[in-house]
């Protein structure tokens, strides 16, 4: 489920539109990630039955769980955007009064911001110049390798500006319960 | 200062400027690779395709199917069936649930490759008992999270893989036995330590179990374990891949956690899904900016300039390897592992291979001194996520970590200075 932090759900309509559809488009993310992760796990394990079980290595299969990989990677990312999921070093900002903290915060979603947008267009541009080059094995074309970083940097974008719109600013205050954490 | 000092200087500088100015991680690495390539003139298109060649790896494929195995496991109740096996096993000693509790800890990370995970569920079995019979609440934390660190140490470990990537392609399977004997060695020296303890403080044997009881203990928890021996002997044995014997291991963790156990239903099954999701999340972020980032500090020739001042003060591997330990534990003191281990692999595996060491031992090594770290405060998330389930505050907890923290070290320094201990099993293969 989507972790809101802070801020509530805003009154102004127009407002209130974008919360509505920014949560919209994180459940749909949400549920692409799920049946992505879904079928990479199936694929591989299609693979290692085809090649135990009827002898017939397949070529493709590796290409696809990878494209479907580098899809629920970048979807992954842009989700952890919205819910300040990413880890980040809070130290200095923790330190800092309210009115600096929340400078550094705002600086800090108008950078992710950026970023994003540098990802979205130049997945753009490599969407444009190889997009029609064939991966090898799956004879499908290089675009669903680019795409993903196009629309991620875009879903990314518009996570970042909705936090931003949206006064939700703050990585959520640490819960009691165990953090996910990458170790 | 010529072109490549300034962009040095942009590319670190940049990086450490805005991670310190709270900018998550990932994007602090981004940023600042983006930023670097602009200054030296290089097509900024690049920054992105590399993000993408990160993550487009068969080899990084297999994280999030450890993870989500892991999860499943978790969910699916094998902690409590694994501190079962392990009282039944090591719980008559003296100090029996402080042994129980790292004992179950090494078995559990045959399962999961998180250490995180290990203090969560272990801890919040093990962590009230032990309390129950009179441990010191402080005491039981230490014990849970200290042994914690057989997560990184016991393969199947998503660290390993981040290792193996950021090292360039590493055989997993050498990597993954490597942990092996360290792993043991850590158990060794904590259960002795918790023996000492018991002796002096003393804590309670654990009771008896009829033979027919334990017998069925046994089953229920080889059962699950099994996983493990599909990802190990699948991987040491050829038959698979990593990453095809991890996703293998996740439907097996799915049969035996819905059909044995019958511990698993959907609303579970979500939570496994959310908390995979979230975690490769972070993971893949951070992947694939270190990945443009470190192709930048090879094109800067950072790592080989980093090498030649370190060999420039000494070359005796005996020093070299002292300081890259130091260096590591205090890293590991102020930053999370899998980050640091993306980061600083390519800057000091060269450093640690141009005095002889094989990458492989070195990889140990860097496991063992950022598990230390996850033990430790400020950031020591496993520490952390202890406290929390034990009740203590860190300040008090502290003082019950010193005998453990020195058990740690001197398996730090075994581990460094013997390279058998890690090189041992993996030349088995050979």
């Amino acid at each position: 489920m989507t972790k809101q932090n802070g801020g509530g759900h805003p009154a102004w309509p127009p407002l209130r539109a974008l919360d509505r559809l920014l949560e919209g488009l994180a459940r749909i993310t949400e549920w692409a990630c799920h049946a992505l992760l879904l079928v990479i796990v199936g694929v591989t394990v299609m693979q290692v039955a085809l090649r135990f079980l009827l002898n017939r290595p397949t070529s493709w299969s590796e290409e696809v769980a990878l494209l479907c990989l580098v899809w629920f990677g970048m979807l992954a990312v842009a989700l952890g955007v919205r819910e300040h999921g990413h880890i980040a070093i809070t130290a200095l900002r923790d330190a800092l009064p309210r009115v600096p903290a929340l400078a550094l915060d705002i600086l800090a979603e108008l950078l992710v911001l950026t970023f994003a947008l540098f990802l979205m267009i130049k997945g753009g541009d490599l969407v444009s110049l190889a997009g029609a080059q064939i991966l090898p094995a799956s004879q499908l074309p290089k675009l669903w390798l680019y795409l993903p970083a196009s629309v991620g940097g875009a879903l990314m974008a518009l996570n970042a500006l909705g936090n931003l719109l949206l006064g939700r600013w703050s990585p959520p205050v640490p819960e009691a319960s165990p953090p996910e954490a990458l170790t | 200062m010529s072109v490549n000092d300034v962009a040095t200087l942009i590319l670190l500088g940049g990086f450490l400027g805005l991670m310190a100015l709270r900018l998550p991680i990932a994007f602090a690495l981004g940023i600042s690779s983006l930023a670097t390539a602009w200054y030296l003139g290089l097509p900024t298109l690049m920054v992105a395709q590399r993000m993408v060649n990160g993550l487009n790896s068969f080899t990084f494929l297999a994280v999030p199917f450890f993870i989500l195995a892991g999860q499943i496991m978790t969910e699916g109740g094998i902690a409590d069936r694994l501190v079962r096996l392990a009282d039944v096993l090591v719980g008559r000693i003296r100090g029996g649930l402080a042994q129980v509790n790292v004992f179950a800890s090494t078995l559990f990370g045959g399962i999961s490759g998180s250490s995180v995970a290990d203090v969560a569920s272990i801890g919040s079995f093990l962590i009230p008992a032990m309390r129950k019979r009179g441990y010191s609440p402080g005491y039981s934390v230490a014990v849970t999270v200290t042994s914690s660190v057989q997560g990184v140490l016991i393969p199947p470990s998503q660290n390993m893989i981040y290792y193996a990537l950021a090292a360039g392609g590493l055989p997993i399977g050498k990597l993954f036995l490597a942990g092996y004997l360290p792993g043991f060695l850590l158990s060794a020296i904590l259960m002795a330590i918790c023996w000492i303890m018991a002796v002096r403080q003393g804590h309670p044997e654990g009771e008896r179990y009829t033979l027919r009881r334990a017998a069925s203990i046994a089953v229920e928890a080889l059962i699950g374990l099994f996983t493990m021996v599909i990802i190990i002997g699948g991987i040491v044995a050829g038959i698979f891949t990593a990453t095809e014997s991890a996703a293998v291991a996740v439907v097996y963790a799915l049969i035996v956690t819905f059909l044995v156990y019958r511990s698993m239903d959907a609303a579970k099954v979500m939570t496994v899904l959310r908390g995979t999701l979230r975690t490769v999340g972070m993971v893949v972020a951070i992947i694939m900016t270190s990945s443009a980032f470190g192709f930048l500090l090879s094109y800067l020739k950072i790592p080989a300039m980093l090498t030649d001042a370190i060999l420039g003060v000494s070359s005796e591997p005996v020093f070299v390897l002292l300081m890259l330990n130091v260096l590591l534990l205090v890293l590991g003191l102020l930053m999370d592992m899998g980050v640091l281990i993306l980061l600083v692999t390519p800057i000091l595996l060269p450093i640690a291979t141009s005095v002889g060491v094989d990458p492989i031992h070195f990889g140990i090594i860097m496991m063992l001194n950022l598990g230390i770290g996850l033990c430790t405060p400020p950031v020591g998330t496993s520490l952390l996520v202890g406290c929390a389930i034990g009740g203590v505050p860190v300040e008090r907890a502290l003082k019950d970590f010193a005998p453990f923290y020195l058990a740690m070290l001197a398996v730090l320094l075994l581990v460094t200075y013997l390279p058998v201990l890690s090189l041992g099993l993996p030349a088995l293969l050979d």
